[in-house]
């Protein structure tokens, strides 16, 4: 359908016009900022502390001390300084791209595991699972355990070992050891019940308070905890296309499981998944704010904006800008990520194509 | 019927037991010990430290430790290890202060996102939807201590009423219906807080499947009949709609246990949510599985709910 | 329409209902202004709750705040850190040594007897102030309770004494047992089997003899001795008077292993407390432990309401079979001796004590103590301006900005720690005294002090706390000078590369630099230094670790190269634990890894001097010593800043019912509230002289 169509409901749409616009703004911000503010001596720099320029208000001209080792634009700091004097607007300028970088990566994690598992769940659907799979899965699962109590060796050779068999193997001779009750769909829906079951806060919470805080960490962690939805909706159009002629043909070609799944079927369920994503990376960005706020977010000297708005909470009544700037900022692109997914919902949507 | 639920609960039972192991793991797989345990504090000896450990069982194998928690828990006697005190007392203590957060957050959500709902889903495009899409999205949008301090802010500089805390403090000499209009005061601004998120998603929730009820042949049937406006769509449309929000009810209960932290820090309100986080900051594993456990058992008390419930709201489902 | 009305009246109803709720709650005027009891309440605001009200068993600072004013101890230290009478009036110090007499030698007991006499005769030097000298016979005595390094006890432990000699003093003679050693003669101990004499265990044997010669196995035994004389009239807050019964109780309750008490390392050195009557009570310790009258500063439990019984009453009337104290409801409902006692917790809310009328100094002025829980800074903030908290833990910007408000007092004193950088110094480079010593020069300390906690703080040089006398005034700090840093740098093999950065063959001089999260000002610390560091080249990653995991992961198993931390210390300058060489174990206190027998041989002799002027000399040769060696880069010593409503003044009642006000003045330590029980807040604010 998709592109064309899909275009002309935007245009036509102003509130999703408007959220695509900002989203291509910000994204612009933060390749700006990359440029402007990363590698070693950047233009502008936001590690840089300067005490004696603490606390100064946006616009406030530079000390002559401080122009006379650096070049600031206009010899201001267009958003004022922080408690340590950093640059404010460089800081947000490198705030922009990791706090992107942090939304689409756990959100790019979550909708990669959420496929895979989706798609199997979707696809295999009450075959049985077949008792070599089950102990290929619980290697995986040791494996993944030892990987994280630190014997890497050990539990990455077991992953790769269980991962690779699950991936590729085609023999069906194999997989004839059955066991009665357990079907692929509803063991996959198990696991993606536990998960559930745990509030997905509170998880995330606890996953960082325990590893070393680093901003990987965290991009693993929300994508660890946030793939259910995609799973799930992944899993309902399967179901849904399974039955449908062009499946069975290409099972019929002799296509092999994981090329149907992936290059045939996938491409057809990717709408909600597209929406799901949209949103994940804004609600990424908001849980990232309030991780900074309880003091797990991401570590210095890498600036986000949750950092930032975390960072000035303290100086409300002597700074408010440290405050206001990065709120306004963050909720302007979780906005623009918002308004721009609803209408992509409603472009995918094929009830609502009224 | 019967043999429906009776496979549901055997299956929520399993999933259930699978969530006790993995959050077991989870957190005593971490690294970091209880922190009664202090070794920079200088107090703490290396003979006290290991004293602790054997205290808590933190020396016996994994699955020793599993079977003495469950037990402990069951049997009501567990202890948290930062102040010793009965874990389910500590529990129902905050649970009874997040209930009536809950409950009141619940209800305005509900109350208020199914007229504005409903209005903007009949009213399409006009100046209340619109107007109410933009407030969604902002609301939906803003990072929520964000708004706290600014809400708090404003309250206090305008007003000058206390707003933080479960009650004014020092009021205790005053009669019973100035305490109680105290603390629903006190209850409003943190609910108010928590239900905006929430109209703002179940709002546009309830728009789009009236619109979507309203597409329907039966409904241009209704039309064509002559029925009144009020007719069609309260009579008609509204019941079919709110199909799906019927079997949503069951998934509120999770929300008990889930108290946000953020605004719970903010209004020092003493709930579950900052309970479960002072519990992991001190690695009070105790609380931390027991909150952990209880959670688990709503939500899968909330789905299974749902699913009854689907079963009887929706004519169309037949076992 | 029902539906439709329902629909629209029911939020409206609810929206009604919560608005007018508003106007049933009092303004911040009405309630402080307009609340005459809020005068009579001290309010303060705590980011955590407390934990445990047990002196004996909390460690965190909320629930000491509370101990603090619920329970009394024997002592405590007034505002020129001298020791002042609590609930004991007075004690007295006296020291009984035991020498140990060889059976093999020629000399018989009763010869030495003489030569001892003859010495105390003769008055010369420590001899002069024996009181008495004793012939005992040989006895066996059980071993006090000793465990191994993982807390196995052996079944069996005795001391077979020989004929000893006790020499009863009254005060303590640290160079008695060097002189009583020279007048027996080098040769006299020399086929004496010390360890022969204890029979214990084999499999536990070497182990225990070493324990037990650590704690004070030796050929000649020390024992300080501390008599208490107890106040009169000092009551617990149920009415049942206080007495030594309390004081020997509390002590057993310390050791008793049940209860994992956190204190027990302080009182390990005591061999015996002994009840003389019920206003006197008698301690004796193993070996010569200088803080030992320092630690009787700790609440004294009520006997009457945790012993044995009194548990077994209350597990009964719980339905259990037993309970210990840390389960005991008296932790969460304390019952002490001090000026205020408890009224009620609301667990997470709320603290509410008030004041004993019965306290053996006359009650406080303050009826009421509030510790409220209120966890964010900010909304605590707004509610100390609104009048509704009278102290907060105030952040130095803060401080600054109200600084010239009349409606608020501020002070501040230095406080009994410091901030530093530590260096892994098992790791490289910091093995390498001139790379410490560059990294320090190259970071600009003061700018440090004046920006980041904003003049709070004074420079340190030492590990002593500054305002006391083992403070070395004469060490010089470090210089801040980076040229010289990059010229040591070279001296130490880097060289500098195009880039600026400094490498020694091919290895980039280059780390990580770690510190707590939580702390804003340890953040901004981490923040500058890494900027420095980077400015003269070197390259330095930072990270922020939560606390367990930084505790336990990081500084317990060494894993790290430098960190930024603090130390909050006692008077007393004990450093065993911090920088003695055989305390570098893991999760021991010295793990920068410092070893230095200079430093080693300074802190045991310290430890056992009982001359003050003598304790401040080694302390000063201590303090050199580590300077010099740069294991930390000794930052700063932080300065609390209090900010008070400006009302709030000390009132003295005198003899003659005069009313007298004074300004509230800091001590020396850094505690303006040792005089607590005589604060007030007035209604308007006075102007008072300053008493200089």
């Amino acid at each position: 359908m998709k592109i064309s169509e899909g275009l002309r409901l935007i245009r036509g749409d102003w509130v999703g016009f408007l959220g695509l616009c900002l989203f291509l703004c910000f994204l612009g911000v933060s390749i700006l900022g990359i440029f402007l503010t990363g590698g070693p001596n950047p233009t502008l720099d936001p590690r840089k502390v300067r005490l004696h320029e603490k606390l100064k208000p946006p616009m406030a001209k530079a000390s002559s001390e401080t122009l006379a080792k650096e070049h600031l634009p206009f010899g201001r700091f267009i958003l004022g300084t922080d408690d340590l004097g950093r640059d404010v607007f460089a800081r947000m300028l490198q705030g922009a791209y990791v706090s992107m970088s942090v939304g689409f990566v756990s959100v790019g994690i979550s909708v990669l595991i959420g496929i895979i598992i989706g798609g199997i769940s979707g696809y295999y659907g009450d075959r049985n699972i077949g008792l070599i799979n089950l102990i290929a899965i619980l290697l995986l699962a040791v494996g993944f355990i030892l990987i994280s109590t630190s014997q890497i060796t050990l539990g990455l050779f077991l992953f790769l070992v269980a991962a690779l068999f699950l991936i590729f193997r085609k023999t069906k001779r194999l997989s004839q050891i059955e066991i009665g009750f357990i079907d692929v769909d509803s063991f996959i829906m198990r696991i993606v019940d536990i998960m559930l079951c745990f509030p997905s806060f509170f998880l995330i919470l606890t996953v960082v308070a325990i590893v070393p805080p680093s901003i990987y960490n965290i991009m693993i962690v929300i994508g660890l905890t946030s793939w259910m939805g995609t799973a799930r909706f992944v899993r309902a159009e399967f179901l849904a296309l399974r039955e449908l002629d062009f499946v069975k043909a290409a099972k019929l070609l002799g296509l092999s499981d994981m090329k149907i799944i992936f290059v045939h079927m996938l491409p057809n369920a990717i709408g909600p998944v597209l929406v799901s994503a949209t949103l994940g990376v804004a609600s990424a960005i908001l849980v990232e704010a309030g991780l900074s706020f309880l003091g797990l977010g991401v570590p210095p000297p890498h600036a986000t904006w949750g950092n930032i708005l975390a960072d000035g909470k303290n100086y409300l009544f002597d700074a408010p800008w440290l405050t206001f700037i990065p709120g306004f900022s963050i909720m302007l692109v979780v906005l623009s990520f918002n308004l721009f997914g609803e209408t992509l919902r409603d472009v995918v949507n094929p009830k609502l194509n009224a | 019927m019967f043999k429906f639920i009776s496979k549901n609960l055997y299956h929520r039972t399993i999933t259930l037991f699978f969530v006790s192991i993995v959050s077991f793991l989870v957190i005593y797989l971490a690294p970091g010990k209880p922190t009664q345990v202090d070794p920079l504090n200088p107090k703490f000896t290396p003979e006290l430290v290991e004293r602790m450990r054997k205290e808590f069982n933190l020396d016996k194998p994994i699955y020793i430790q599993y079977l003495v928690f469950y037990k402990d828990l069951f049997s009501g006697k567990l202890r948290s290890w930062k102040d010793n005190q009965s874990v389910m007392k500590k529990i129902k203590d905050r649970f009874l202060n997040s209930l009536p957060l809950f409950i009141l957050g619940t209800l305005i959500t509900w109350t208020i996102s199914f007229p504005i709902g409903i209005y903007s889903a009949i009213k399409r495009g006009g100046f209340v939807d619109k107007t109410v899409s933009f407030l969604s999205y902002f609301f939906i949008s803003i990072p929520g201590f964000f708004f706290a301090y600014i809400l708090i802010v404003f309250v206090v500089k305008v007003f000058e009423v206390p707003v933080i805390g479960m009650n004014t403090f020092g009021l205790e000499e005053t009669n019973a219906f100035t305490r109680f209009m105290d603390r629903v005061w006190h209850l409003v601004i943190p609910s108010f807080l928590g239900a905006t998120g929430g109209i703002a998603i179940l709002s546009r929730y309830v728009r789009s499947q009236m619109l979507e009820v309203l597409q329907n042949e039966y409904i241009r049937t209704a039309w064509a009949k002559g029925l009144a406006p009020d007719e069609v769509y309260y009579r008609h449309a509204l019941r079919n709609a709110l199909l799906p929000f019927i079997t949503m009810f069951g998934m509120i209960i999770p929300g008990l246990v889930g108290g946000s932290v953020i605004i719970e820090s903010i209004f020092s309100w003493p709930g579950l949510g900052r309970l479960a986080y002072e519990a992991i900051m001190a690695r009070d594993y105790p609380v931390v599985l027991t909150l952990n456990f209880i959670s688990a058992c709503l939500v899968l008390l909330g789905t299974f709910l749902s699913d009854i419930l689907y079963l009887f709201a929706d004519p169309r489902i037949r076992l | 329409m029902l539906v439709k009305r329902l629909l629209i009246l029911v939020p409206l109803v609810l929206i009604l209902f919560l608005a007018q709720s508003y106007l049933w709650i009092p303004t911040y005027e009405e309630q402080t202004k307009g609340n005459p009891s809020r005068l009579t309440q001290y309010i303060t605001g705590s980011i955590g709750d407390a934990a445990i009200l047990n002196p004996i068993l909390s460690s965190d600072s909320a629930s000491a705040e509370i101990e603090n004013l619920v329970f009394e101890g024997l002592l405590d230290r007034d505002k020129d850190l001298n020791l002042r009478p609590r609930v004991a009036e007075s004690w007295e110090i006296e020291e009984k040594i035991y020498v140990l007499l060889n059976p093999n030698s020629k000399k018989k007991p009763e010869d030495i007897l003489y030569i001892l006499e003859k010495a105390k005769k003769a008055r010369d030097s420590s001899f002069g102030s024996i009181k008495e000298i004793r012939l005992l016979p040989p006895e066996s005595v059980n071993c006090p309770p000793v465990s191994t390094r993982d807390g196995r006890r052996p079944n069996n432990c005795v001391i077979n004494y020989p004929n000893r000699i006790m020499i009863s003093l009254p005060k303590v003679e640290p160079d008695l047992s060097r002189e009583i050693k020279e007048l027996l003669g080098e040769e006299y101990y020399k086929d004496f089997d010390l360890d022969g004499i204890v029979s214990v265990d084999q499999e536990l044997r070497s182990e225990i003899l070493q324990r037990l010669k650590e704690e004070f196995l030796s050929t000649i035994e020390e024992n300080p001795v501390i008599t208490f004389y107890l106040r009169k009239g000092v009551y617990f807050h149920d009415g049942h008077p206080l007495t030594a019964e309390d004081v020997k109780f509390t002590y057993e309750a310390i050791m008793d292993p049940k209860n994992l008490s956190p204190r027990a390392a302080d009182f390990e050195p005591v061999k015996t407390v002994e009840v003389i009557d019920p206003h006197t009570v008698r301690i004796t310790y193993k070996r010569l432990y200088s803080p030992a009258i320092g630690t009787w500063g700790i609440g004294i439990l009520p006997k009457h309401l945790l012993d044995r019984k009194a548990l077994e009453e209350e597990a009964k009337r719980k339905g259990k079979e037993s309970i210990s104290i840390r389960e005991s409801n008296f932790n969460r409902r304390p019952i002490g001796s001090g000026p205020f006692k408890f009224v009620e917790w609301k667990a997470d809310q709320y603290i509410k004590l008030r004041r004993f009328e019965n306290y053996w100094e006359g009650p406080p002025n303050y009826q009421e103590y509030v510790f409220r829980v209120i966890p964010d800074p900010l909304t605590q903030e707004m509610e100390f301006y609104s009048g509704t908290i009278d102290s907060y833990s105030v952040l130095p910007h803060q401080v600054v900005r109200l600084k010239n408000d009349p409606n608020f007092q501020n002070f501040s004193g230095l406080s009994f720690g410091y901030t530093y950088v530590g260096y892994n110094l098992q790791r490289e480079p910091f093995n390498d005294i001139r790379v410490r010593k560059a990294l320090a020069m190259a970071i600009d300390v003061e700018k440090i002090i004046n920006y980041v906690v904003y003049g709070q703080g004074e420079r340190i040089t030492g590990p002593f706390p500054i305002q006391t006398p083992y403070y070395n005034h004469k060490v010089k700090p470090v210089p801040y000078d980076p040229k010289r840093a990059i010229e040591l740098l070279q001296e130490a093999g880097y060289e500098r590369q195009p880039d600026g950065f400094f490498k020694k063959g091919d290895k980039k001089l280059a780390f990580t630099l770690i510190t707590n999260s939580g702390n804003d000002i340890r953040k901004a610390i981490l923040a500058i230094v890494q900027d420095s560091w980077r400015t003269i080249g070197v390259d330095v990653r930072t990270d922020l670790v939560e606390w367990s995991v930084f505790v336990q992961e990081r500084v317990g198993k060494r894993d790290f190269d430098a960190l930024i931390l603090g130390w909050m210390m006692g008077v007393e300058p004990d450093l065993y634990q911090i920088w003695h060489s055989s305390q570098t174990g893991p999760f021991q206190l010295n793990f920068v890894g410092f070893k230095n027998p200079l430093a080693d041989e300074l802190i045991l002799k310290i430890r056992k001097e009982y001359n003050e002027a003598k304790r401040v000399e080694y302390c000063h040769k201590l303090h050199e010593v580590i300077a010099e060696q740069q294991p930390y880069i000794f930052l700063y010593c932080p300065k609390w800043t209090a900010l008070l409503d400006s009302r709030i003044v000390i009132m003295e009642t005198s003899e003659d019912g005069k009313i007298e006000y004074r300004k509230i003045t800091p001590s020396k330590t850094g505690n303006y509230m040792y005089d607590f029980n005589k604060w007030i807040k007035l209604r308007e604010k006075i102007l008072l002289l300053d008493k200089g």
